[in-house]
């Protein structure tokens, strides 16, 4: 059926570009034959990330591009962050995800800060991205800037120790048709559509849709409970008057059928149970900003956005509506560039009780945030030596003020060169998981009574701290090899603990409102609080090496050693160790990418993550292969294998009862551009 | 060891598909700069008085590090503006671009700028830095989402004596008309 329709596909679209304007890559001097508007349109092959602004930053910053993305074949988004160096992406099960950046790696990842386009998808009700509903079209991301350590400065609380940033591309270079659609054994079907178009007058859009299903992983149980649903589809205006001003509107919406397994408590009989369901995940968002250029270079940018969220789980759900306000200026004085602004954001979130095991009390909340920043770029020696200076000032309706200050130096020997070193400063803000949050779990039954664990409310939760000290080294080597080093030491305070609050005792009332009353219960308390502390020492290496014109090979190596501690005088549910061996100490990749004779690519990644011995879980290596022939007429065909070197293999311990293994999985696409 | 192993795999069997003759898809970024070069020469106009002759060749020049190897050789071949055939010179970074038409400065040379403050009119100087059109350059490459644009300073064309013709101008990313 897909195979007919495919071939007719193809006969149409080989009929309609019979034409092809497109001059045959191996031989240059054909470009002589076309014009200066159609050469100013060919998109080239760069020789090395090294022309990029993000190379003389004082920032271990990565940047994955579009076309990362696209030739390793992966079809989400925490699978495409796997490329960067410093980045722990461990898949827990068909839909959920831990994502850490240089330690610290959870469900969530309370310390990481992910924006979409200038969006913060960070949620404040748990802490954390929820990464299974942040998504779009793939073919449409420009790249994403990868920042290990903190970013809190510019970007804000709770970008302790990385920033993500997803960024798409402008709608100038989305102009056309793209449609794909394909099929494997875990990847069972997706399509993807795209259109792009212009007035003419310097305002170009696009509009875009995408559904894939995809199956569950490996289960030991066989009681495949991840398989996974959903559809997006979105919208982006880009307009220019002139070179003054640009106008950006853009919007998604999304619905999803996730599945999952979750472990439900009540205090009303069964006391617990775990409940394979579907958690019904929607939402939409639309943002708007406007960015001035002023004749001597100085800008100004003014953004907005709405962002809706649904989640109904099986043992909890919230509906949350977010309105943020951004201002950023930037302006330059003689040997100095002054970047400052401020920021409002306003969060409702209701959150919708399922079971008593688990309640924020009061349920109804409008979290808010209060930003504003400075920070200036010294030149010290010109093009050689800079400075910068900067902090961050903020409020939350958890936190009265702080601030998150930094310091980076940068030094260019050479235009090829760039050593840099900082100091920073960086707050995770106190969450409503932290704060209002009544966590139970039973434990069974002792003397006859039902015998339980409750993480308790802490109104005095005090944010998390960290000063971190960084260096780092980039350097391009003839014209094809690029080397990025950083290295990083973190002292962190305060940190999130999971304390034992006093002796087990007979409870007859609950502290939270329940209309239902409660049977007598024994009860061990416990609380959030801030009684871990410790140090993170680790680096990452990351080369490029083009070594011919149709080759490219990068690779990187990161190393990380946690050394965390309880504070005296406190009892811990959750062990250092068990954060500690959280995280892999060694992560190394590599990944080829070749462009072969007749329009064939083939791009092979070998990954290796040392073992997660909280997770049980055992070092691994795995590759992924693709291998993609385009025509002439720009239909491209595609084959992609991932996780191949076993049938299935484990990465993280998240849900309740077993590891669920990530299978390997093939896919084939069909996709073309016009 | 199977980590070293396996590594090892993946390298030589890379190693073995690199021997093989490829057909890169995209042309490389000095592949599409080099055609530009090439198209300027049409849309600028030098007066016929700095050739010596009808038949003196029309010199583009690569000032220092040659990025375009024989690209931009082939492509000039059995070229012609007017009566002059286009020849590619190569000269040492810092050497004054007299008495060649177009003269292209690499990125790697940082001084560029007293080297074109120095040029006599009528060359057409082209650079990569960002600071080149301040520096008194008339066209500079930018790489803007993986394509080659380029911006033009009809100050610089002005005091350099050359004409830019509007078509050249109407495709330019930006043109200024400051110094």
């Amino acid at each position: 059926m897909r195979s007919s329709a495919g071939r007719a596909a193809l006969l149409l679209l080989l009929a309609l570009k019979a034409a092809s304007q497109t001059p045959d890559g191996g031989n240059p001097t054909s470009l002589k034959q076309l014009s200066i508007e159609q050469l100013s349109q060919i998109e080239v092959t760069s020789p090395s990330k090294a022309p990029t602004p993000a190379y003389r930053s004082p920032v271990a910053i990565y940047v994955i591009t579009g076309e990362d993305i696209r030739r390793s074949g992966v079809t989400t988004l925490p699978d495409a962050l796997r490329l960067a160096p410093g980045v722990e992406v461990a898949q827990i099960d068909g839909n959920k995800w831990s994502i850490g950046i240089r330690g610290f790696g959870t469900r969530l990842s309370r310390s990481v800060l992910v924006l979409i386009d200038g969006r913060s998808v960070y949620t404040p009700l748990f802490a954390g991205t929820y990464w299974e509903v942040q998504d779009t079209l793939l073919e449409d991301v420009d790249r994403i800037e990868v920042i290990r350590g903190p970013g809190g400065t510019i970007w804000g609380p709770n970008a302790v120790n990385g920033v993500i940033n997803i960024i798409t591309k402008s709608t100038k270079d989305t102009q056309g048709l793209y449609a794909s659609a394909g099929g494997g054994n875990v990847e069972q079907g997706f399509a993807n559509f795209r259109y792009g178009g212009s007035n003419g007058e310097g305002l170009t859009y696009r509009v875009y849709a995408k559904g894939y299903t995809r199956g569950p992983e490996e289960h030991p149980d066989r009681d495949n409970f991840d398989d996974w649903r959903g559809a997006q589809s979105g919208f982006r205006v880009d307009w220019s008057r002139g070179e003054r001003d640009s106008f950006t509107v853009q919007g998604d919406v999304y619905k999803e059928d996730d599945g999952e397994r979750v472990g439900v408590s009540s205090y009303v009989p069964p006391s617990t149970v775990n409940v394979d369901g579907n958690a019904d995940l929607s939402g939409g968002n639309v943002l708007a900003r406007w960015t001035r250029k002023f004749d001597n270079g100085d800008t100004f940018q003014f953004q907005t956005y709405y962002d809706r969220t649904n989640r109904y789980e099986p043992n909890l759900g919230e509906r949350r509506d977010t309105f943020d306000l951004d201002y950023i200026q930037q302006t330059t004085r003689g040997r100095q560039v002054f970047r400052y602004g401020a920021g409002a954001r306003a969060s409702n979130g209701r959150f919708l009780e399922v079971a008593s095991g688990l309640v924020f009390d009061p349920a109804n909340v409008t979290d808010y945030l209060l930003t504003g920043f400075l920070e200036d770029d010294i030149t010290l020696v010109d093009r050689k030596l800079t400075l910068m200076l900067g902090s961050k000032f903020l409020r939350t309706n958890f936190t009265p003020a702080d601030f998150e200050p930094s310091v980076r130096l940068m030094w260019t020997p050479t235009e090829k060169q760039t050593i840099w070193a900082s100091f920073t400063h960086a707050v995770r803000t106190p969450s409503r998981a932290d704060e209002d949050f009544y966590l139970s779990s039973f434990l069974g039954q002792s003397n006859g009574l039902e015998l339980f664990a409750r993480f308790n409310s802490n109104p005095d939760f005090a944010p998390e701290l960290m000063n971190g000290y960084e260096v780092g080294y980039r350097k391009l080597i003839g014209k094809n090899f690029y080397l990025d080093f950083a290295g990083f030491f973190n002292h962190y305070h305060d940190l999130f603990s999971q304390d034992l609050d006093g002796s087990p005792f007979l409870e007859t009332a609950l502290p939270f409102p329940e209309p239902v009353e409660p049977p007598l219960h024994a009860l061990i308390p416990a609380q959030f609080r801030n009684d871990l502390y410790g140090q993170t020492t680790g680096g990452e290496i990351a080369p490029e090496w083009k070594p011919t014109k149709y080759w490219k090979l990068r690779g990187s190596y990161s190393y990380l050693h946690m050394d965390l501690k309880k504070a005296s005088g406190t009892a811990l549910g959750g062990t250092p160790q068990s954060v500690e061996g959280s995280s892999p100490q060694h992560e190394a990749d590599v990944q080829s990418s070749f462009d072969l004779p007749k329009r064939l690519q083939l791009d092979l990644i070998y990954r290796f993550v040392s073992g997660l011995p909280a997770q049980s879980v055992a070092a691994y290596s795995t590759g992924d292969a693709r291998i993609a022939w385009r025509t002439k007429s720009h239909i491209e065909l595609s084959v992609v294998g991932r996780n191949l070197f076993q049938p299935f293999h484990v990465e993280y311990l998240g849900d309740p009862g077993t590891l669920v293994g990530i299978r390997r999985s093939l896919y084939v696409t069909l996709a073309w551009m016009r | 060891m199977p980590m070293v192993t396996r590594l090892l795999q993946i390298v030589a069997a890379c190693m073995m598909l690199a021997g093989a003759p490829a057909n890169a898809q995209n042309p490389t970024e000095y592949d599409v700069k080099a055609a530009f070069l090439l198209n300027f020469t049409k849309f600028v106009e030098w007066p016929e008085s700095v050739f010596e002759s009808p038949s003196a060749p029309f010199r583009i020049c690569i000032v220092g590090e040659d990025p375009f190897g024989e690209t931009l050789d082939k492509m000039v071949e059995g070229e012609k503006v007017a009566s002059h055939k286009l020849v590619v010179d190569r000269l040492k970074r810092g050497s004054s671009a007299g008495g060649c038409e177009v003269a292209f400065y690499t990125k790697a040379d940082r001084n560029a700028a007293q080297s074109i403050a120095r040029e006599a009119p009528h060359v057409l100087t082209v650079g990569e830095t960002d600071e080149f059109l301040h520096e008194g350059g008339v066209i500079r490459f930018v790489l803007d989402h993986n394509r080659v644009r380029f911006d033009v300073s009809q100050a610089a064309a002005r005091k350099a004596e050359l004409k830019v013709s509007s078509k050249l101008l109407n495709v330019a990313r930006r043109v200024e008309d400051e110094p």
